[in-house]
C-alpha cells in the first residue's frame, strides 16, 4: 500500500474558501498593496523611461560636453580639438529669427554647423536630416504647434536677410530637452523653436558657438583650462554639460522623481502593513477552533504557520501584479505626460524595472506573509486544548485618562465607553490614525500643488505686472521707437524693457542669468521684498530673485561678477532680494545698468499700459515681433495647470482610495471584532441608532483626531513636493486655499461617514441568537 | 394581571428545501411572578422557545401574550423596545462588555430604560459590593454572572429569561447563582424563566415545563417549591 503524503490539499481548499468568504478584507488589503504598488512603480517607471530617453536622446545626438560661447576665430575650433583629452570639436552659428507667416509671428532659434554635424547632431524622426542649402531640420513639437510638415517652406528673417528654408525633417535637438525663450520660465511651442539648418545656409553669420566633447576619461577640468589658455577668458563662456540648464534641469528632474518615489509610497506601504496584521489577527482569531481542530487532528504547527503565511503572500501577490498594470498602464503614462508639458521626450515611455518589480513584490509578500504568520504564531502558542474551549473574556487595562477623574467624570457613558475601547486596541488606533493622516496629506498636496501654482501665477500676472500687454521689439530698435509704438496703440503709459542674458560667476564659474533691466522709477512690475513691502531696482547694483538667491546663497551686500557675450565685464553688488514667482534672474535700473558699463541700453519690449488701447494697430509694425496681452500671457502658464489638474485629480483618487479602504477596514474589524457585544447590546433593547452612537462614532473621532495632524504633515509634504516637481524657474511660495482645506476635511469626514453608514446597516441584521450562541 | 399565554407557537427554519420545525405547537400559561423552569435535553428546542418568548426572534405562527399583549406579529423596532422595556436576559456565557467595569456594565443596561433600579445598589445586592469597579477579565465565572442578572434586574423588568445560567459553572457557584435568581425573583416580584437540563433543580421550582423534540412534553406546577439552597446536586 502507498503511505499517503503530508495533506496538503485539503488546506489548500480550505484557504480558497477562506477568501472567498472574507472577500472583503481579502479586497481592501489587495487594493491597498495595489496602491503602493502603483505608486511605488509608477514613479520608478516614470523616472526609469524619463532618464532613458534622454540617454537615448543624448547619446543619438552625440551631445556635447562642452559649450564655448563668444568671439570665436576661424581656427580656434581646430586648436580646442587638438587639447588633450578633447574628442571632437565643432564651430556652429547661434542666432534668433523672426518667423514670418505664422500666426503669433514665433521667434526661432537657427543652429548651424561648420560642416555635417558630428557634435550636437539633431535626432530626425520624420524626413531626412538637411543637406542641402536652405533646407531645415525644424524642432518636431514647433511643427505640430503650427502644423507645418516635410516639405513645407518656413520663412524667417536674419536681420535684413530673408530665408525661405524648405523642411526636410522633423526632430529634435538633444540639448534642448527643455527650450524657453532667454528670460522666460515657460514657453509654449507655438511662440518658440528651433530649427536645424544646413550647411552654408547662414554663411553670411560669424560662428558664435564651438561644442565639443570628450574623450572617455578626460581630465575636464584640465581641458577647461586649455580652452581658457587659447580663448581671451574675458570674451568667452565655458559651460559644461552638467551645467547646461536644459541637461540640468532635466537630470535634477529625474533625481527628484526617483526621491518622490521612495518618500510617497512609503505610507502606503506602511498601511498595507498594519491592514495585513489587523486583518489577518482577525481570521486567524476567527479560526481559533478551526485551528485547534487541525492541531487536534494532527496537523503539524509549522504547516499550519505556512498556510496563515501563505494567505498573506497570495494577497501581497494579487496586489503587486495589479499595481504593476496599473503604474504601467495609468500612473507612469500620466506623469509622463505631465512632463512632456515641460521638456521635450518624444516617444518617452514607462520603463518597467523588472527586478524593481520583483522586489518590490516579494517585499510586500514578506510584509503581507509576515503579518500572516506572526499573528497565526499568537494563536499557535496556545495547547490544542484551550482553543477549543472558549476564549477568556479579553483583559483590559484602565486607560490613563482613568487616571484623571476630573476629566473622566465629565465623559458621557458612551464616551467612556468609546474613549476605552480606542485606546485598548491601539493597533486599530494606529492605524486609523495613519490612514486619516495619510489621506489628508495626500490631498493637501494635490489640492496644495494646484492651489500654490494657480495662486503663484494668478497673483504674477495680476499684482506684480501691472502692464496690459507686452509688445516684443527687435533688438536695436531707434530711441524712442517705443513710444511710437505706445502712440500708434493708444497706450496711456508705456515703459521700456530690456532683456538680456548675462554671465555671472558663481559657485567657481560663469551661470549664464537672465538680466531684466527697467527704466528708472518704472511703475509697470510691482516688485515686494519677503516682507512684502514694495522694492525697485536700485540705483546702483543688482536686484536678485529669491530663486537665484537660494540656488547660490546669495545674500544683499554680495559681490557678483558679471559678463556679458564677451565683451566686458563688471563688478557689483547685490542691494536687493526680490520676490518673483517666475522669471528669475537679476534685475536692474536703467540707472544703475549704465553705471556697470557693460551693454549699451536697448530696449527690446515695450511695456503698455491703457484701458482701450487697439493692439492690431501696431502687431505689423516693423520693429515689433509679437504683442501679448497680459491675459494671453496668463494663459500659456495656464497651460502648465491644466495638466497639474489632472495629477491632483490622481492623488485625491488615491487617497480616497486609502481612507475608504482604511476605514471600510477599520469598522469592519471593529464589527466583526464585537459582534457580541453588538448582539448583547441588541438584546438589551438598543436600537440600532443607539447602537451606532456607541460604537461607530468611533470611527468619527478617528478622522477628526487625525485630520488636523494629517493637515499639518500634508503641509509639509506639499512644500517638498513643489520644491521637488518644479523645475528650477519657477518659485512658487506655498499657497493652500481655505476652501481647499474645508474640502479636504469634508471629503475625509465624508469618507468616514459613507463607511459608518454601510456598516451601520449590517446593525440591523445582526442576529442575536446566532452571535450569542456561538462561543468565538 | 394575567400570564404569560403561548398558544400553539410554531417556530420554522428552512435550509434550502427542507423545513424543521424547531418548536412545534407550543401551548402553556406561566403565572405572574413565578419561577418557572424549562427542562429537557438538548435539541429540544428550549432555547428557540426562550428566544422567541424573549422578543429576539419571530415565530412562525402562534399567539405569545404577555401581559395581554400578543408579540407574535411585532416588528423589529417593537420588539427592540419590549426587550428594552419588559425583558432581562441571563446567558450562559454572560456577554458582558469586556471593556467595561462590572458597574459600567449595569449602566449600560439602565441608559435606554424608562425605570430602572439604581446600578450600585443592585450589584450590592447580588453580593458584588467590592468588585463593582472590576472588569469582567478579573471577575470569575459566578462573579460575572452575578453582574449579568444585575444588568438584567437593574432595567426592572417584569420577565426575567435565563438560558442556561449554570451552564459554565461548577455546582456550588451554580447554586448560588440560583438562588440569587430565585431570592431576586420573589423579593421583587419578576417572573423568572430559567433553562436547563439539570432536573436538579425541579424541586426549586413553581411550574416545570418538561419538553422534548419542539414539543412540550409535561407541565408540572408546584405550591411547595424548596430553597434552592436545600437542593442537593
Amino acid at each position: 500500500m502507498v503511505k499517503a503524503r503530508r495533506p496538503a490539499r485539503p488546506l489548500r481548499a480550505k484557504m480558497i474558501r477562506d477568501v472567498k468568504a472574507g472577500w472583503k478584507s481579502f479586497i481592501a488589503i489587495m487594493l491597498i498593496c495595489l496602491l503602493s504598488t502603483a505608486l511605488f512603480m509608477g514613479f520608478d517607471a516614470t523616472w526609469r523611461g524619463m532618464e532613458q530617453n534622454l540617454q537615448a536622446q543624448f547619446a543619438g545626438g552625440n551631445l556635447a560636453d562642452v559649450w564655448v560661447n563668444g568671439r570665436i576665430s576661424d581656427n580656434s575650433a581646430r586648436k580646442i580639438a587638438l587639447i588633450d583629452g578633447v574628442e571632437s570639436a565643432q564651430r556652429r552659428v547661434v542666432i534668433e529669427a523672426e518667423t514670418d507667416g505664422l500666426p503669433g509671428d514665433p521667434t526661432i532659434k537657427l543652429l548651424m554647423s561648420d560642416g555635417m554635424p558630428h557634435v550636437n547632431k539633431p535626432v530626425v524622426y520624420e524626413g531626412v536630416a538637411p543637406e542641402k542649402k536652405d533646407q531645415c531640420m525644424l524642432q518636431q513639437r514647433f511643427a505640430e504647434a503650427h502644423h507645418l510638415a516635410v516639405g513645407d517652406v518656413l520663412t524667417v528673417s536674419v536681420g535684413e536677410r530673408e530665408l525661405d528654408l524648405t523642411i526636410s525633417g522633423l526632430g529634435i535637438l538633444p540639448e534642448f530637452v527643455m527650450f524657453n525663450k532667454n528670460g522666460e520660465s515657460y514657453t509654449p511651442a507655438e511662440s518658440y523653436g528651433y530649427a536645424f539648418v544646413s550647411p552654408e545656409t547662414l554663411g553670411f553669420l560669424p560662428y558664435s558657438e564651438i561644442t565639443l566633447t570628450l574623450k572617455p576619461n578626460a581630465d575636464t577640468a584640465k581641458v577647461v583650462r586649455g580652452i581658457r589658455d587659447l580663448l581671451d577668458e574675458n570674451q568667452t563662456t565655458v559651460t559644461l554639460r552638467a551645467d547646461k540648464t536644459a541637461v540640468k534641469n532635466s537630470a535634477e528632474q529625474v533625481d527628484k522623481l526617483h526621491a518622490l518615489g521612495l518618500v510617497v509610497p512609503l505610507l502606503f506601504f506602511l498601511v498595507a502593513t498594519l491592514i495585513t496584521w489587523t486583518t489577518m489577527g482577525r481570521l486567524v482569531e476567527n479560526q481559533r477552533t478551526q485551528i485547534g481542530s487541525l492541531f487536534a487532528l494532527g496537523y503539524g504547527r509549522r504547516t499550519l504557520l505556512v498556510h496563515y503565511a501563505e494567505y498573506g503572500v497570495l494577497i501581497a501577490l494579487a496586489g503587486a501584479l495589479g499595481g504593476i498594470a496599473v503604474a504601467r498602464q495609468g500612473f507612469a503614462p500620466l506623469l509622463l505626460s505631465f512632463l512632456q508639458t515641460i521638456y521635450y521626450l518624444p516617444g518617452a515611455a514607462p520603463s518597467l524595472h523588472i527586478l524593481t518589480a520583483v522586489i518590490v513584490a516579494l517585499g510586500l509578500m514578506f510584509i503581507t506573509g509576515g503579518a500572516g504568520l506572526l499573528s497565526a504564531r499568537n494563536a499557535l502558542a496556545e495547547v490544542p486544548a484551550n482553543l477549543l474551549r472558549p476564549r477568556p473574556p479579553k483583559k483590559v487595562k484602565r486607560i490613563f485618562l482613568e487616571r484623571i477623574p476630573f476629566l473622566w467624570r465629565r465623559l458621557s457613558f458612551s464616551g467612556k465607553m468609546i474613549a476605552r475601547n480606542m485606546l485598548r486596541n491601539r493597533v486599530r488606533l494606529f492605524m486609523g490614525l495613519i490612514g486619516t493622516i495619510g489621506c489628508t496629506a495626500l490631498m493637501l498636496v494635490g489640492f496644495g500643488l494646484r492651489d500654490t501654482m494657480a495662486h503663484a501665477t494668478g497673483n504674477y500676472y495680476a499684482n506684480v505686472l501691472l502692464y496690459d500687454a507686452r509688445a516684443t521689439l527687435i533688438g536695436g530698435a531707434p530711441e524712442g521707437y517705443a513710444k511710437s509704438v505706445a502712440n500708434r496703440a493708444g497706450a496711456a503709459g508705456c515703459e521700456e524693457e530690456m532683456v538680456t542674458s548675462l554671465d555671472v560667476f558663481l559657485d567657481g564659474d560663469w551661470k549664464s542669468k537672465q538680466a531684466f533691466v527697467l527704466e528708472n522709477g518704472q511703475q509697470l512690475i510691482d516688485f515686494r521684498d519677503e516682507s512684502g513691502n514694495r522694492i525697485e531696482p536700485p540705483a546702483s547694483g543688482a536686484a536678485i530673485t529669491r530663486g537665484v538667491a537660494d540656488d547660490y546663497g546669495l545674500h544683499v551686500g554680495d559681490a557678483l561678477r558679471l559678463h556679458t557675450n564677451g565683451e566686458r565685464d563688471a563688478e557689483t553688488v547685490v542691494t536687493r532680494i526680490i520676490d518673483l514667482e517666475m522669471d528669475q534672474g537679476l534685475y536692474f535700473s536703467r540707472e544703475a545698468w549704465r553705471k556697470l558699463d557693460l551693454l549699451p541700453w536697448a530696449p527690446n519690449a515695450a511695456l503698455l499700459k491703457g484701458d482701450s488701447m487697439d493692439l492690431t494697430r501696431i502687431g505689423d509694425m516693423d520693429g515689433v515681433t509679437r504683442v501679448q496681452t497680459r491675459d494671453q500671457e496668463h494663459d500659456d502658464s495656464n497651460t502648465l495647470l491644466q495638466t497639474l489638474n489632472m495629477v491632483v485629480v490622481l492623488l485625491i483618487g488615491f487617497s480616497g482610495s486609502l481612507a475608504l479602504v482604511v476605514y471600510y477596514n477599520l469598522g469592519q474589524l471593529n464589527y466583526s471584532e464585537r459582534i457580541r457585544e453588538l448582539a448583547s447590546l441588541k438584546v438589551l433593547g438598543f436600537l440600532p441608532r443607539e447602537m451606532k452612537k456607541l460604537v461607530l462614532r468611533e470611527n468619527i473621532i478617528l478622522t477628526c483626531v487625525g485630520l488636523p495632524f494629517g493637515l499639518v504633515a500634508g503641509f509639509y509634504l506639499q512644500n517638498l513636493v513643489t520644491e521637488v516637481a518644479l523645475p528650477s524657474p519657477f518659485q512658487f511660495p506655498q499657497h493652500v486655499e481655505p476652501s481647499s482645506i474645508a474640502l479636504i476635511a469634508l471629503l475625509t469626514i465624508g469618507f468616514s461617514l459613507v463607511v459608518n453608514w454601510i456598516l451601520g446597516r449590517k446593525f440591523r441584521t445582526i442576529d442575536m441568537v446566532e452571535a450569542l450562541k456561538s462561543v468565538d | 394581571m394575567s400570564d404569560i399565554v403561548l398558544k400553539d407557537v410554531c417556530k420554522e427554519y428552512r435550509i434550502g428545501d427542507i423545513s424543521i420545525r424547531a418548536v412545534d405547537r407550543i401551548s402553556f400559561t406561566i403565572q405572574w411572578g413565578e419561577f418557572a423552569v424549562i427542562l429537557g435535553p438538548s435539541g429540544a428546542g428550549k432555547t428557540t422557545l426562550l428566544n422567541l418568548l424573549g422578543g429576539m426572534d419571530h415565530a412562525t405562527s402562534g399567539e405569545i401574550l404577555v401581559r395581554d399583549r400578543n408579540i407574535v406579529p411585532l416588528n423589529d423596532k417593537q420588539l427592540t423596545l419590549y426587550r428594552r422595556h419588559d425583558v432581562g436576559f441571563v446567558f450562559q456565557f454572560y456577554n458582558l462588555m469586556p471593556g467595561l467595569t462590572a458597574l459600567e456594565n449595569v449602566e449600560l443596561a439602565v441608559q435606554v430604560c424608562k425605570d430602572p433600579l439604581d446600578p450600585k445598589e443592585m450589584l450590592e445586592r447580588v453580593g458584588l459590593k467590592d468588585r463593582m469597579n472590576n472588569f469582567p477579565a478579573q471577575l470569575s465565572g459566578g462573579e460575572q454572572q452575578r453582574v449579568a442578572i444585575a444588568r438584567a434586574l437593574c432595567k426592572n423588568p417584569a420577565l426575567l429569561l435565563c438560558d442556561e445560567p449554570t451552564g459554565a459553572l461548577d455546582s456550588n457557584t451554580g447554586r448560588m447563582v440560583l438562588k440569587l435568581l430565585q431570592d431576586m425573583g420573589s423579593d421583587m416580584g419578576k417572573t423568572v424563566v430559567v433553562i436547563t437540563h439539570n432536573a436538579a433543580i425541579v424541586p426549586a421550582a413553581q411550574r416545570v415545563i418538561r419538553m422534548k423534540n419542539g414539543a412540550v412534553q409535561e407541565i408540572m406546577e408546584n405550591d411547595q417549591p424548596v430553597k434552592m439552597e436545600e437542593i442537593s446536586w
